[in-house]
């Protein structure tokens, strides 16, 4: 797995880094023994915010270099790798600059936020771990334009084969591939919910009715085919009917690996939605902790 | 194909909600609409798109019969209406678009939703930049314009960097301009002196001047708020201290000042001076001044032995039995001094009474005032011989300090013959001269004979100036000292002070800076020893005993007491 190779870059160089860069916050910490009250503002507590800070702000900087493929600064999977477990180092190397004072105040805040950015990338972590694997069991080797493809056949052979049935039958079909939704807003992608719909002609005729009915899974469609099956009278329109079974059945299929895809891809990346927003909360905190420490003196 | 539709208004667009569906990736989700107005048509692309009518480029038009409207390859076309509809329209589909575009028909990525992480991120630092600086800062010159904080609002005590000591609390509370006064800058000295008054800097101003020091040090750099309860631990780093004084005989020399660079062996620490007063004639409380220890004697004018007091052979306590240190030495209040000791309360109480005929057991001499003694004498013999009425005798109860057993006067004197009042002036002169010369008042006190004829003006006694505290400056805490090295009550007195060895009252009985240290070290060099530390003979080290550390705020204090505060 790609991800796997990320965690453990070059025999997991970061780590080894990260964990060094913290024994050696830890032993600027607890040089604050004796006389010195360990807290923030000795200077040991500036040696380590100042770090934690530059940590942050360099964190920050993946998302700008993962835009720029073509950075001679590294590769991209070095990046990621250092970025986690920097990342993690960063929270235990703030909690030694506060020496583990947390009151109702912007330093705190800032504290907060930093862990939250910290945790939302956990979640990220451990999204890329497992979602990976369940988008191949979904899909196999295809690609989501591969998915497409094979519906926009489906739908065309679809189409031709009602064509061959009567015109109900034909609206019908139509209305259901018109009225196919994949995806839609981000509750819809995520839980994957179904909002199509097709045009049923023994609703239409009621009154004050837009004949639509719901059609989760392309089930009610398949079952409003099917159920013409049996009163079907003559030979070529009864293979039509049950050629149409056959394709609106394979559609079906495409369609439930295609919104599996949509939900799966959506949960690869919901938790950037949180990270990234955090982050920058968490930097303008960081301004506001470093100014109004200055600020009171 | 024909369609029926009955809408208020056609859509047009890749998404499957759209009335009418054209797939492509020139085809937006949502790329137009069409709506009846005033009896045509009105088309109207959505912001940023445009379609093509009449082979014209537009993003809004008026549609007549006839018009063809292109979107992305797809042609529309604007029929005549049948009967019964507001309008038609022709649908020709572009059959080049591909499976490929197909996708594009549907949002099935998060970055097609309305969320978006660079709008949440705008919101997020705006919240911050808003609520955690400018609003504090706007109360902040609500404050300094004397207006409170708005309600609901955050202030600048979102910046406190902690909880305040509960004192200060208590009195400046959610006023963090009480302190700091400007931005950017300390907390100024002023603001605490605004409150603190009195307290004395650590040099005085004419000591800084002749010490060659500019200013004195800020308060906060030692005593650091926000810190809750803790604020109590004035930052106590010998190092600050030795920074200044580890050179400080030569830094200042015209203060007089000694070299310390620690607490430990090897002279890091000088010995120990004791403070004494220098008592003149016009100067009865004396001015103080400074003797080392070691030579150092005590000029108490009295006469004391504690080795005789501690012999059981002989002096036993009230109760019998040896003597207790605590008998005459009582620990003060504050535990670190004595109380004073008195002839009353201290030297009286059964042992040392001032009576001083053995016909009269029960007259006691005044304590204090030499001529009152002297006529109490004398008031005593004359009532003694004119009173007709005999006097019953009672045992001798007196003790000690009658250092040569002399006869009573009674004893000494051949029985008077004379006029009752000659004989009692006799007497009375007989045992005032008793009292200075050989036994009583002699006993404990200088005694000053001047010969004068007069004998009221003949005796003086020395004043009596025992030195409440040797070290003024110094903090100890005896009763943090009565137990120690597994002992406690007068054996635990004696681990310092060498009483039964001490036959006179020069001998000072103090504990020199060794002495300490063979229990003490500065954290610097406790931390370099081991645990249990066994340095042989060195007389600060003993096989197997752990070192207590301590710092120099353990003895010394910072701001001199008692002196004027630099502001007065």
């Amino acid at each position: 797995m790609i991800f796997h190779a990320t965690l453990s870059y070059r025999q997991l160089r970061y780590l080894w880094i990260s964990l060094a860069l913290v024994a050696c916050a830890a032993a600027v910490f607890v040089t604050q023994s004796g006389g010195t009250i360990a807290r923030g503002d000795t200077w040991q507590g500036y040696t380590l915010g100042t770090i934690a800070a530059l940590l942050m702000i360099w964190l920050a900087l993946l998302g700008i270099r993962k835009r720029k493929y073509a950075s001679p600064l590294g590769s991209v999977q070095g990046w990621t790798s250092a970025h986690i477990y920097l990342g993690l180092a960063v929270v235990a190397i703030a909690t030694l600059h506060c020496a583990g004072r947390f009151h109702d105040n912007i330093h705190t805040y800032a504290y907060v936020l930093m862990c939250a950015v910290v945790l939302t990338g956990i979640v990220g972590i451990v999204c890329y771990l497992s979602i990976p694997g369940l988008l191949m069991d979904n899909r196999g080797t295809r690609s989501r334009a591969d998915l497409f493809a094979e519906l926009f056949e489906l739908d065309k052979q679809a189409r031709n084969l009602s064509h061959d049935c009567d015109a109900e039958i034909a609206a019908v079909v139509q209305s259901s591939i018109e009225r196919t939704v994949v995806g839609g807003g981000v509750w819809a992608q995520l839980m994957g919910l179904d909002r199509s719909f097709f045009e049923d002609p023994d609703r239409k005729s009621a009154r004050r009715s837009t004949g639509l009915r719901r059609n989760v899974n392309q089930d009610a469609v398949l079952a409003y085919v099917s159920s013409r099956l049996p009163g079907a009278y003559r030979q070529s329109e009864a293979a039509a009917l049950q050629q149409l079974v056959v394709t609106l059945s394979r559609r079906q299929s495409v369609l439930r690996r295609v919104r599996r895809d949509v939900q799966l891809q959506g949960w690869l990346k919901i938790w950037l939605y949180a990270h990234i927003p955090l982050t920058v909360a968490a930097l303008g905190t960081l301004f506001v902790h470093i100014l109004t420490t200055f600020l009171d003196g | 194909m024909d369609s029926a539709l009955s809408v208020d208004v056609i859509t047009i667009g890749s998404a499957a909600a759209n009335t009418i569906q054209l797939l492509g990736r020139a085809v937006a989700l949502t790329h137009a609409t069409v709506r009846p107005a005033g009896g045509g048509l009105r088309l109207r692309c959505t912001r940023g798109q445009r379609v093509n009518v009449n082979s014209k480029s537009c993003s809004a038009a008026r549609l007549e019969v006839g018009d063809e409207i292109v979107i992305g390859g797809h042609r529309l076309v604007v029929l005549a209406a049948p009967a019964g509809f507001d309008c038609a329209l022709q649908l020709e589909a572009d059959p080049n678009v591909d499976s490929q575009e197909y996708e594009s028909s549907f949002r099935t990525d998060l970055s097609q939703t309305r969320l978006s992480a660079r709008t949440l991120s705008w919101l997020f630092l705006s919240l911050a930049l808003v609520l955690g600086l400018l609003i504090p800062i706007h109360m902040v010159h609500r404050h300094r314009g004397g207006l409170p904080s708005a309600r609901g609002l955050p202030d600048d005590t979102l910046w406190s960097a902690g909880p305040l000591s509960p004192a200060h609390e208590h009195a400046a509370g959610r006023s963090c301009g009480t302190c700091h006064q400007k931005f950017f800058a300390d907390v100024k000295d002023e603001a605490c002196l605004g409150c603190h008054r009195d307290t004395n800097d650590h040099v005085l101003k004419a000591h800084r001047d002749l010490a060659g020091i500019d200013k004195p040090q800020r308060c906060g750099s030692c005593h650091h708020e926000h810190l809750g309860e803790q604020f109590q631990q004035v930052m106590q780093d010998d190092r600050l201290c030795v920074s200044c004084h580890a050179s400080g005989a030569q830094r200042f020399a015209k203060l007089l000042t000694q070299n310390v660079s620690g607490f430990g062996p090897g002279g890091l620490h000088p010995q120990f001076n004791v403070t004494f007063r220098r008592i003149s004639p016009g100067d009865p409380d004396g001015k103080p001044f400074r003797q080392p220890l070691v030579t150092a004697l005590e000029q108490s004018n009295l006469k004391f032995s504690h080795a005789q007091h501690l012999n059981p052979d002989k002096v036993t306590s009230r109760g019998g039995g040896p003597m207790s240190c605590s008998e005459c030495h009582v620990l003060d209040a504050d535990s670190d001094r004595f109380k004073p000791m008195t002839q009353e309360k201290t030297c009286a109480m059964g042992c040392h009474d001032l009576n001083f005929d053995v016909g009269a057991t029960d007259r006691h001499l005044p304590h204090g005032n030499v001529l009152d003694a002297m006529l109490v004498i004398e008031d005593y013999f004359t009532r003694k011989y004119v009173d007709p009425k005999p006097q019953t005798v009672r045992a001798m109860t007196r003790r000690l300090p009658d250092l040569d057993r002399v006869p009573s006067s009674d004893e000494a004197l051949t029985p008077c013959n004379g006029p009752p009042l000659m004989c009692a002036r006799t007497r009375a002169k007989a045992e005032i001269e008793n009292q200075f010369i050989r036994r009583g008042c002699v006993g404990c006190h200088v005694v000053g004979d001047t010969k004068a004829e007069d004998i009221h003006e003949r005796f003086t006694i020395e004043r009596v100036r025992i030195t409440e505290r040797y070290f003024p400056v110094a903090k100890f805490s005896h009763l943090a000292h009565r137990v120690q090295e597994g002992v406690t009550g007068d054996q635990a007195c004696e681990k310092c002070h060498a009483a039964r060895q001490s036959t006179r009252s020069q001998d000072l009985l103090l504990p020199d800076v060794e002495r300490c240290l063979r229990c003490h070290l500065d954290s610097q060099r406790a931390a370099k020893m081991p645990l249990e530390v066994s340095m042989g003979p060195n007389p600060l080290t003993h096989p197997g005993r752990k070192i207590i550390t301590t710092q120099c705020t353990s003895c010394h204090v910072y701001h001199p007491a008692g002196v004027p505060s630099p502001q007065s």
